[in-house]
């Protein structure tokens, strides 16, 4: 491998705030897509919404605007309630229906 | 007479202070007990007929030209150019009607008190009583159309409840329905009359509108308002076809049927036709109608009260009979007779009504002449009573009845034709025979009873006499020239009719020039009427030139007189030789055979209420049955609920592709997302 | 106390609300505390309802106590709101039934009835807020805002068959305004292509012509909107599912208010926005309206359900309402705004006897009651007072606007006159026919007599009764104050026809006037 390429590799540029950004968010649809468990899917919500911020983030500083990180900072707080209010309702469905399997969760349909 | 106006202020008290007795027994009836009720309900209708007496006083008073006074007590409808303030007016016609309401009313309001003692609904019974007499002279009193109307639909509305009084009765709810809806088929042509006055005039003010109507309106268009208005009155005032529903309303407390549905409420449609009587003249047309509507129903209704047996079913198609009297009158231009009769009728009626409540109490609530008898000696004060009033009903000489029917038989002879005055006369003679069928049924022979006889108490016995003696001499007030009388009450009314003996003859020719003047067609008409009204002077040619002075015996008037006195006469022997004398009891028995076929029509009332069952109320039903099971259930909500269900049915189809799976929708998110990105 | 700063019409909409808010929000213990508070917003809000009634000036005929911010300026939608002849006496009804029905449904027993209550309020807001509103989006919102406290009331405290009942309640009413919202945004940029400007605001849409091939398409929306609402044959299946499934205050509100806004919108929106259509289109609504105001009648004659038979006399009676509207004279108009008001009261009365009806025997099918007068005299002399004053009884309120509109029918031409008058016949066939069946003759054997009415159930009674007797009595109240505006809106639909109506009452008065004073 030619020095300069791992030299442009090693110095970290926005590429690679990028590439984990959109690795993160794959993690999470992934995982929503094939686990089962709330918790991990609220969790692997947290991992999309913790990629988008990234990513929002990369262009902020390459771009030099405050927008990016005014959106971060709401999809910061918005995700905290998401949590608060998704936790709290997954503990009510446990107690009322003891799973914890969303497949089993299909009441809601209509 | 400064005096005499303040009196005339007070005249919106006359039906004020029944409207007050009304609330009170209303709203404290219930509580107050029947000694305060009786005081109030009667009392108050005391006191309007002493303030009309007072106000008839210093009505008196007035030189004739000024007896027309007029009130607004205050502005009641006021839309665009339709104003309708509640109007006063007080001229002779409507002078006479409330003193003879108020009077009347009070009479039979005192006879109540004995008649209902006994009754539950005591203080109900008098706050009905007491709104109808409000009504009543609100009607009379009114001094434009719409407020004519309020007293119209009110009276209608006190004689349903009334005759509904007894209401577990079936046949008593039903009657009040009956009177109320068919009477109400009136009202609608009345209210469409008044529309159409409103319509041309630009105003329902009485006194605008009769001035002189002919410069407004043609004598076509006067007919369709005289017509439209004759409607109404044909439907309140129980003529043919709209009569059936008075016989069926003697469901009512006795005093009511006397009081509303013979004195009263349906002699409101003879003063109506009466009071727009300047309408009327523009259209001979009309008045032609009129005059056949009354004879027809005098008629009819005549040869029914023959055969009914049921006491007040005969009083009531008498009284139906005795209207149409009066319009028969108003038909042959001579208005002032058909108020003559209306007020010697309503003494004689509500003292036949009252006798035969007697009877009815004193028999407890038997109805059937069949099951009476002999009662002369047990009740002789209604007996005598009774008589008294049959004798002026039937037209003997001497009586109230005699001189009001003579004169509607005169005026009939001389402008209605020798046709309708022997129809008139025979249905006089009819009048004597049913009249004395049921004195001779009820209080001579042999008594077909066995009760023990409830004598009528002394505030029933009172009103019984007072009335026998207005019905005596009430015809005293209007005796023609011909027999040395003054003729008061037409003198009295000529402000509302103008001059009587004129009137009979001149004014309709004078009235058909001026019309032939603007309309082609009526020239053929007038030069008719012009023509047969020639050939009738000849025969009046002697009366008229006598017209002031005494005529002398042997006058055509006087033999009009003989002959209709000589008719009342023989349906009265006939009554005697058919139910007293032992040759002729068997006669009617033998005549029903006889004539089975018109037997049978006459107890079935002419088939009317069959047929009207069969034509109206079947096919009514019918129709709505069919809209709402085929129109609105079938149709309508069949095409809602088709819209509604192809919607759920569609939504049904694509809701199977919602699981409620969570990790279904996100893939299907995911694979939506993927497919916009590449097709980016 | 000095209210002439005060902002009546926001407080007239919002004060409802707040009680609303108030009840929902707040943990109750029991139900009688929430019931006393929405009694007294509803009291309240009648005050305030009088106090505009005092300072609203009945000789002009523009829009007065106006309120105007900007609500969303982006879309040129503003909080507009005024009042005027035609809609003092609506929000005046419609405060004067909410704490009337309420006081109807007091001792009502079911589920929590706090929230309830707290419907009925928010239904006033609704209710007050379309009769108010003088912008197009506003008027919108308000439209539909109405619609949800209805569906929950009837819904869930309704009869057996109320799933049935709201589902087509729904149906029928969302459909209709959804046709009128895509109308309303038609006419929102027809307006901008012509004047250059964003705006709901009705005064500025009045004026914008709509062009031609538009024209039809666009009333129509509107009108089917309203005529769903009114409703006007053949829109009128959802009124007698819906009455005769809604609970007690519930179904006083319907026909007392709710189908009152679709006559009403008619008056404030349809016949300003688009006169050359109503104008060109009036035989054929006039038409609907004769066949409603018969046919009505007709189906109440043989309905065995008295809710549904007192639904079908409001189907009647609206035919009679539209007809007056679409006639186009003072007389039609002030007639059909008096007759709202007066049907609201009378029909409003005769469900109240109803259900208290209803409470006792549990029915409400004719067949099954008969003889009630015997057990309560004191509830049928009010059945009896509010039925004569539906069949419309001279010296009732019914009758007066009865009359103008037959009048007004009869100046437009006979045959209506003649078909409208007819009616009249009709009413009294079915009125007092039903009445024969449920109150008099023998009672069949009961366990025991019913209760006569209690004392709340008098008083709920006796209000509308007193109301309707001064109404029929002295018109004037409300005719006067009525009769600008009306003669406004003639004036917006036909020109020529306000001038005639003018010059006529001018010399009509002149005439009375010269009359009385050579008379007296």
């Amino acid at each position: 491998m030619q020095p300069e390429v791992i030299q442009s590799l090693l110095q970290i540029g926005p590429t690679h705030y990028l590439v984990l950004g959109a690795t993160l968010f794959s993690l999470g649809v992934l995982g929503f897509l094939v686990r089962s468990n709330i918790i991990v899917l609220l969790m692997c919500i947290e991992l999309m919404i913790n990629g988008a911020g990234i990513t929002f983030i990369t262009f902020c500083r390459q771009l030099g605007s405050l927008e990016g990180q005014v959106f971060v900072l709401f999809a910061m707080v918005v995700a905290a309630v998401e949590i608060a209010v998704g936790l709290s309702i997954v503990v009510l469905v446990f107690r009322n229906r003891s799973t914890l399997d969303a497949d089993k969760m299909e009441v809601l349909k209509w | 007479m400064v005096e005499g106006r303040q009196v005339f202020d007070l005249l919106w008290l006359v039906p004020a202070i029944p409207l007050f007795g009304a609330i009170f027994n209303c709203l404290l009836g219930a509580r107050a007990g029947n000694l305060i009720v009786s005081i109030v309900g009667c009392g108050s209708i005391g006191l309007a007929f002493a303030l009309s007496v007072c106000i008839f006083r210093a009505f008196l008073d007035l030189p004739p030209e000024d007896r027309m006074i007029e009130f607004c007590v205050f502005q009641w409808i006021a839309a665009g150019n339709f104003l309708a303030p509640i109007d006063l007016l007080l001229d002779p016609l409507s002078m006479a009607m409330i003193t003879m309401v108020s009077g009347v009313s009070f009479l039979i309001h005192v006879y109540s008190v004995g008649y209902m003692e006994k009754d539950k609904c005591f203080a109900r019974y008098f706050f009905y009583l007491n709104l109808f007499v409000f009504f009543m002279l609100t009607l009379v009193l009114a001094g434009n159309f719409l407020v004519l109307y309020i007293g119209w639909e009110g009276v209608g509305l006190c004689s349903y409840l009334l005759i509904s009084f007894w209401y577990e009765k079936r046949t008593a709810a039903a009657a009040g329905l009956k009177a109320f809806v068919v009477t109400r088929f009136g009202d609608f042509f009345f209210a469409l009359g008044i529309m159409l006055v409103f319509v041309q005039f630009g105003t329902i003010h009485f006194h605008s509108v009769f001035e002189d109507p002919a410069k407004v309106i043609d004598s076509r268009m006067a007919m369709w308002i005289a017509l439209l208005i004759f409607a109404g009155a044909v439907g309140k005032s129980a003529q043919i076809p709209l009569h059936t529903w008075l016989p069926d309303a003697m469901e009512a407390p006795t005093p009511v049927s006397a009081l509303i549905h013979a004195a009263t409420m349906v002699t409101a449609g003879v003063y109506l036709v009466a009071r727009c009587y300047p309408i009327f003249e523009l259209s001979p047309v009309s008045l032609q109608i009129v005059g056949i509507t009354g004879l027809l129903t005098a008629f009819i209704s005549a040869t029914v009260a023959l055969v009914h047996t049921d006491i007040k079913r005969i009083l009531a198609y008498s009284t139906v009979s005795q209207l149409g009297h009066m319009f028969l009158a108003l038909g042959v231009g001579a208005p002032a007779a058909a108020v003559f009769h209306l007020l010697t009728h309503a003494f004689a009626k509500a003292l036949l009504f009252l006798g035969s409540g007697a009877v009815i109490h004193a028999l407890h609530d038997e109805m059937d002449i069949r099951n009476m008898g002999g009662l002369r000696q047990y009740i002789p004060a209604t007996f005598y009573t009774f008589t008294i009033g049959a004798l002026a009903m039937s037209g003997i000489p001497g009586l109230a009845g005699f001189f009001s029917k003579d004169a509607i038989l005169h005026a009939t002879f001389v402008n209605g034709g020798f046709l309708m005055w022997a129809l008139i006369v025979i249905t006089a003679s009819m009048t004597g025979f049913y009249t004395f069928r049921i004195i001779f049924m009820a209080f001579f022979g042999e008594k077909r009873w066995d009760v023990h006889i409830h004598h009528p108490g002394t505030v029933m016995v009172i009103p019984l006499v007072l009335l026998a003696l207005l019905a005596a001499v009430g015809g005293y007030m209007g005796v023609p020239h011909v027999l040395g009388g003054g003729d008061r009450i037409s003198n009295f009314l000529a402000p509302n009719f103008g001059n009587p003996e004129v009137h009979a003859t001149a004014e309709p020719s004078n009235k058909g020039v001026a019309l032939a003047a603007e309309d082609e067609t009526a020239v053929v008409e007038s030069e008719e009427a012009a023509e047969s009204e020639k050939v009738l002077e000849g025969v009046t040619a002697e009366t008229l030139a006598e017209g002031e002075g005494h005529a002398p015996a042997g006058s055509p008037e006087m033999l009009l007189m003989l002959v209709s006195a000589v008719m009342a006469f023989s349906g009265v022997g006939l009554a005697y030789f058919f139910y007293v004398t032992p040759e002729g009891r068997e006669v009617p028995a033998m005549l029903s055979d006889k004539f089975g076929a018109v037997y049978n029509i006459l107890t079935n009332a002419w088939y009317f209420d069959k047929v009207y069952k069969a034509v109206f109320i079947d096919t009514y039903m019918l129709m709505s049955e069919f809209f709402w099971k085929a129109v609105d259930t079938a149709v309508i909500d069949h095409a809602v609920r088709g819209v509604a269900g192809s919607l759920l049915g569609g939504g049904s189809i694509i809701s199977s592709l919602q699981l409620g799976l969570v990790r279904w929708y996100a893939t299907v998110m995911v694979l939506g997302a993927i497919i916009i990105i590449l097709y980016i | 106390m000095d209210v002439s700063n005060w902002p009546i019409l926001s407080m007239l909409i919002f004060l409802p609300a707040v009680g609303a808010a108030l009840i929902f929000f707040i943990p109750w213990r029991g139900d009688f505390l929430p019931k006393t508070l929405a009694l007294l917003v509803g009291a309240a809000n009648l005050w305030l309802s009088i106090v505009l009634f005092r300072s609203f000036d009945p000789t002009s005929a523009d829009m007065q106590l106006v309120e105007k911010s900007a609500w969303i300026p982006e879309l040129g939608a503003s909080y507009y709101l005024g009042v005027d002849g035609l809609s003092l006496f609506m929000v005046m009804i419609t405060t004067f039934m909410v704490p009337v029905a309420m006081l109807s449904s007091w001792d009502q027993e079911g589920r929590r009835q706090d929230l309830f209550y707290g419907f009925l309020l928010l239904l006033e807001t609704g209710l007050i807020g379309i009769f108010l509103a003088l912008d197009l989006l506003l008027f919108y919102a308000f439209w539909e805002v109405m619609l949800i406290p209805m569906y929950l009331l009837v819904g869930i405290w309704g009869g057996t068959n109320r799933r049935y009942a709201t589902l087509k309640l729904i149906i029928y009413t969302m459909g209709g305004s959804l046709l009128m919202l895509v109308a309303i945004l038609a006419l929102y940029f027809f307006h901008h292509a012509q004047a250059g400007e964003y705006t709901f605001d009705i005064t500025k849409l009045y004026e914008t012509p709509v062009p031609p091939h538009a024209l039809l398409p666009m009333g129509l929306a509107f009108f089917v909107a309203f005529a769903v609402k009114s409703p006007l044959f053949p829109f009128h299946t959802w009124l007698p599912d819906a009455h005769a499934e809604s609970p007690m205050a519930g179904a006083v509100d319907i026909t007392g208010l709710l189908i009152k806004t679709g006559a009403y919108a008619f008056l404030r929106f349809l016949l300003p926005l688009f006169p050359e259509f109503s104008t060109s289109y009036a035989p054929v609504v006039v038409t609907l309206a004769l066949i409603a105001n018969l046919y009505g009648a007709m189906l109440a004659t043989v309905q065995d359900d008295l809710k549904r038979l007192i639904a079908y006399s409001s189907v009647s009676h609206v035919g009679l309402v539209i007809l007056g509207i679409f006639v186009f004279n003072v007389q039609g108009i002030d007639g059909a705004v008096f007759m709202m008001v007066s049907i609201a009261l009378c029909s409003g009365g005769l469900f109240m006897v109803v259900g208290m009806i209803h409470k006792r025997s549990g029915t409400k099918e004719i067949s099954q009651l008969g003889g009630v007068w015997k057990d309560m005299p004191l509830l049928a002399g009010f059945f009896m007072f509010f039925t004569i004053a539906s069949v419309g009884l001279p010296g009732l309120s019914n009758f007066v606007g009865e009359f103008l509109i037959f009048v007004g029918a009869f100046k437009v031409g006979v045959l209506y006159g003649v078909l409208a008058t007819f009616v009249m016949v009709l009413t009294a066939v079915y009125l007092l026919w039903m009445f024969w069946r449920v109150m008099l003759e023998k009672a069949p054997v009961r366990a025991r007599p019913w209760q006569d009415l209690s004392m709340v159930e008098t008083i709920t009674l006796t209000i509308p009764a007193i109301v309707v007797v001064v109404l029929g009595v002295y018109p004037k109240i409300l005719l006067d104050r009525i009769e600008p505006s009306a003669l406004k809106l003639v004036g917006q639909v036909k020109k020529e026809a306000a001038q005639m109506d003018y010059a006529a009452k001018e010399n009509s008065i002149r005439l009375a006037k010269t009359e009385r004073g050579e008379s007296e």
